[in-house]
């Protein structure tokens, strides 16, 4: 992230823009490869000399604040050393010698004469001591690694965190997503869950709409959130076509935040969407009749009083439109199983099926609760489309 | 079913609620969610209504329970802490209570918690005062006490924790605590700290401060926040009596010939840069202005260096430290803090005269250790920026010298406020030294427009 001294934007009719960079620009680009190969220089310098030296590489540059911005974003993936062990030690002793020589001196001794006496007690030069008393401090770990990234990649991490730092002023975003790929949108929702906001989502035709928020906005405690927002920006560049707008409140003024997928904007969260397992594909198949359709994108649904559930599927019958969602639970859900029950007790939700792997049951007494509830279907690998189908008939 | 009440994130949340005005009143419909929302201070209002109306009700929100604790052996407070203690009492266990520094609201805290026995956060400003506050609260209540902050993660029914930690981690463990304490309780309206208190159910709350007052008015939400306030006692009331006396020595001390003409030259060239581009200190983006300009040119870098290079002469002249080493060497037997703006000139001195620093580089550990050494007497010495600024105890300490600081009357109170705690006998002493014909002394003559200073004022040597 950057800080606030380090955001480029400009305002216009209550807008703001970011100043985002061009990722192709030649200039920024080998700006961008030398502090990187100075990064990749520097291993074993002290954090200070390190910082030092970016500074005056991005000093020389033409838009300084840019460059700066950078350096913030290589800094941030450094890894220094830890204080060797004892440090502490060696320097209480160091001070508790010099308090004692202090004591013993004259009332009217010079500093000079103070300095001798030091000489004297210690065995290392003054020089030497007085150079290695603070060697642990923050700014004189040498560093060890850092995570590396293309000039490309930085200047991508530029572009995200100059659009990531204006909400942290922002109380709620609104995204909508024009007709997403599934697995796109999947991967948007859950870190929506990830991030521990609320959302109201609903669709519109082929898109879907995000109004995202924290928990406590709705009562003014939007401070809070701002972080949590910013993170979830950094996911929606996975969608192919989006707009995101973002109020934002300073103290001086209301302006409007907004993004959308012409704007460089990359998601450092990879490419990797997840698969449709073949299991949902055949169930899909097998409800592909006349009562029932199937729908792979279904609304996440508010569960108890505080969760979010993002359904593997929901069920859709063609005449009467009745929806049932359908959330699935493998050997490895037993803490999110017992979760979503007990959620299921404060805030009863006819509209959801759990299908619970047998796994999840191995005691007597668990299965014939399982059993017995009226929302859970068990099954063994996968839920049979008979199995599904039984139980959805009123 | 009955109404259940859930914590989420610094909220409270019932999916059901009675038909209740004065309840409803208190909720906003959650329309993202379908539940019934508020902000998890008002927790309180909440059951205490639920119990009037004699419904049945689940407390899923709450994390606490009544805790078994108690003073290890007894305390007689002081009259002030007294009266103190019953006005919160007599207010619910809620408010805000105004005391000098040294007039003890650690000990007054001490007595709230055990009055109340519940779990207890004590939220405070920096990392030295979480440390000496785990200290005084392990020693009084017999109990292990938890810190959050500063690289330690370990939450127990007793924590303390700094605002900075608090306004992140207030949505997971805003539930586990029934008495809420913020110390220094002044940076509470900030808007990133609001949240600590907004978020926490604690039915119980304590603020404590020296100086409640702010220019922007935020005293009002500490009182919105914690309570109202409940007790307040004057520094003039307990002058003598329980806080040492006192006395200011200001010395006023000249550069050398060869420092007077650097500071000279580098001060005229950092002022023709600021003065022709028509940059003011007095407007609120004049300073960022400075930075951003002079970072553009070469002239612009070369002023930013001659700001630099003036003010540290004016910081570390050889006359400050022939006047900090006579001073020291004339209070061998006292203990002595040092006072400075910045961690450089810190660590300088440190590295020049051998004397222990503590900045926030400090570590947690060896920040105790040097406390300790401090007061056992084996380091009567520390030297400092600004984070033994506020609250930190150091009641042995006689002498603070301020070799530089920032303008703020708040900030001169609190170091003065470092060397008042009452011994035996103690008359405490607070020299300050600035150099002559430098910037040093308009900023000098800036913070000490305060009554403690120009009523403890001695003779200038």
């Amino acid at each position: 992230m950057l800080t606030r001294e380090l955001l480029l934007f400009r305002t216009r009719d209550a807008k703001l823009r970011p100043s985002f960079v061009k990722r192709e620009d030649p200039g920024l680009l080998a700006l961008a490869g030398e502090l990187i190969t100075s990064v990749e220089a520097a291993q074993g310098r002290s954090r200070d000399e390190v910082e030092e030296a970016l500074g005056l590489q991005a000093g020389a540059y033409a838009r300084p604040k840019v460059a700066r911005g950078l350096v913030k974003l290589l800094v941030d993936r450094m890894r220094f050393d830890e204080p060797q062990e004892g440090a502490t030690e060696a320097r209480a002793a160091l001070f508790q010698e010099a308090a004692r020589v202090r004591r013993a001196l004259p009332p009217d001794a010079r500093v000079e004469e103070y300095e001798a006496r030091l000489a004297e007690a210690f065995s290392r030069p003054l020089a030497d001591l007085r150079e290695s008393l603070y060697a642990d401090l923050p700014g004189h770990r040498r560093l060890l690694d850092w995570d590396a990234l293309s000039p490309t990649q930085l200047l991508d991490r530029y572009n995200l965190a100059l659009a990531q730092g204006p909400l942290f002023d922002a109380r709620r975003l609104t995204l909508r997503a024009r007709a997403p790929e599934l697995l796109r949108v999947r991967k948007v929702l859950r870190w929506l869950k990830f991030c521990r906001l609320v959302a109201e989502v609903r669709r519109e035709g082929e898109d879907w709409v995000l109004d995202v928020e924290g928990p406590g906005a709705m009562l003014a405690l939007q401070k809070k959130y701002g972080l949590q927002l910013a993170s979830f920006l950094s996911v929606v560049p996975v969608l192919t076509r989006w707009q995101l707008t973002a109020d934002l409140e300073t103290s001086r003024r209301k302006v409007t935040l907004i993004l959308d997928e012409k704007d460089p904007l990359v998601s450092p969260h990879g490419s990797a969407l997840g698969h449709i397992p073949p299991e949902v594909a055949s169930l899909a198949e097998g409800f592909d009749d006349a009562e029932w359709e199937l729908d792979l994108l279904p609304l996440p649904r508010n569960v108890g009083a505080t969760g979010l559930c993002v359904p593997d599927v929901t069920f859709r019958h063609r005449t009467t439109r009745r929806e049932v969602a359908l959330e699935l639970f493998h050997a490895w859900h037993a803490g999110p199983l017992a979760r979503r029950l007990e959620e299921l007790r404060s805030r009863p939700d006819e509209g959801l099926l759990l299908g619970v792997d047998r796994a999840l049951a191995k005691g007597t007494q668990e299965r014939e609760a399982l059993e017995a509830h009226p929302q859970v279907v068990l099954f063994h690998g996968f839920p049979s489309a008979k199995r599904l189908r039984a139980r959805l008939s009123p | 079913m009955a109404t259940e009440l859930h914590f989420d994130c610094g909220t409270l949340v019932a999916p059901t609620l009675p038909d209740d005005g004065a309840l409803r009143g208190l909720f906003q419909r959650d329309a993202r969610t379908g539940v019934f929302r508020t902000a998890a201070r008002h927790y309180r209002d909440v059951v205490l209504r639920l119990r009037e109306l004699g419904v049945p009700y689940e407390d899923r929100a709450r994390r606490f329970e009544p805790l078994e604790v108690a003073l290890t052996s007894p305390v007689e407070p002081f009259p002030h802490q007294k009266a103190a203690l019953d006005a919160w009492s007599r207010a619910g266990g809620r408010g805000l209570v105004e005391l000098p520094t040294g007039a003890g609201k650690t000990l007054l805290a001490v007595l709230a918690i055990a009055q109340v026995k519940r779990p207890t956060l004590v939220v405070v400003p920096t990392l030295d005062l979480m440390t000496q506050w785990q200290g005084v609260l392990s020693r009084h209540l017999g109990q292990p006490v938890g810190m959050l902050g500063g690289g330690v993660s370990d939450r127990r029914a007793l924590t303390v924790t700094t605002y900075d930690s608090a306004a992140m981690q207030t949505e997971f463990h805003g539930n586990h605590f029934g008495l809420l304490v913020c110390d220094e309780c002044h940076h509470l309206p900030a808007p990133s700290y609001r949240f600590i208190a907004e978020g926490s159910l604690a039915p119980y709350r304590l603020g404590l401060t020296a100086t409640l007052e702010r220019t922007d008015g935020g005293e009002r939400v500490c009182e919105e926040l914690l309570g109202p306030l409940v007790h307040r006692t004057d520094i003039r009331e307990l002058q003598g009596r329980y806080l040492a006396p006192y006395e200011v020595r200001r010395i006023e001390v000249p550069l050398t010939p060869s420092e007077q003409t650097r500071h000279d030259e580098a001060r005229a060239r950092y002022l023709a840069f600021i003065r022709g581009r028509g940059i003011r200190f007095d407007v609120p983006e004049g300073w960022a202005r400075f930075l951003a300009e002079s970072q553009r040119t070469d002239e612009g870098r070369a002023a930013h260096r001659a700001y630099r290079e003036q003010r540290r002469i004016a910081l570390t002249s050889s006359a400050k430290l022939d006047v900090l080493w006579r001073v020291l060497l004339e209070h061998r037997e006292d203990r002595a803090i040092v006072f400075t703006d910045d961690n450089e000139t810190v660590y300088t001195l440190a590295r020049r005269l051998f004397l222990p620093a503590l900045t926030h580089h400090t570590p947690v550990p060896e920040r105790k250790a040097l406390l300790a050494s401090f007061a056992s007497g084996e380091l009567p010495v520390l030297l400092t920026s600004r984070v033994l600024n506020e609250g930190v105890d150091v009641p042995e300490a006689r002498v603070g010298i301020v070799l530089s600081g920032s303008g703020s009357v708040r900030e001169h109170v609190q170091r003065l406020g470092r060397i008042l705690r009452q011994r035996p006998g103690k008359r405490a002493l607070l020299y300050e030294v600035c150099s002559a014909q430098t910037a040093e002394s308009s900023i000098s003559e800036r913070r000490r427009q305060h009554r403690a200073y120009q009523e403890g004022e001695g003779e200038a040597c």
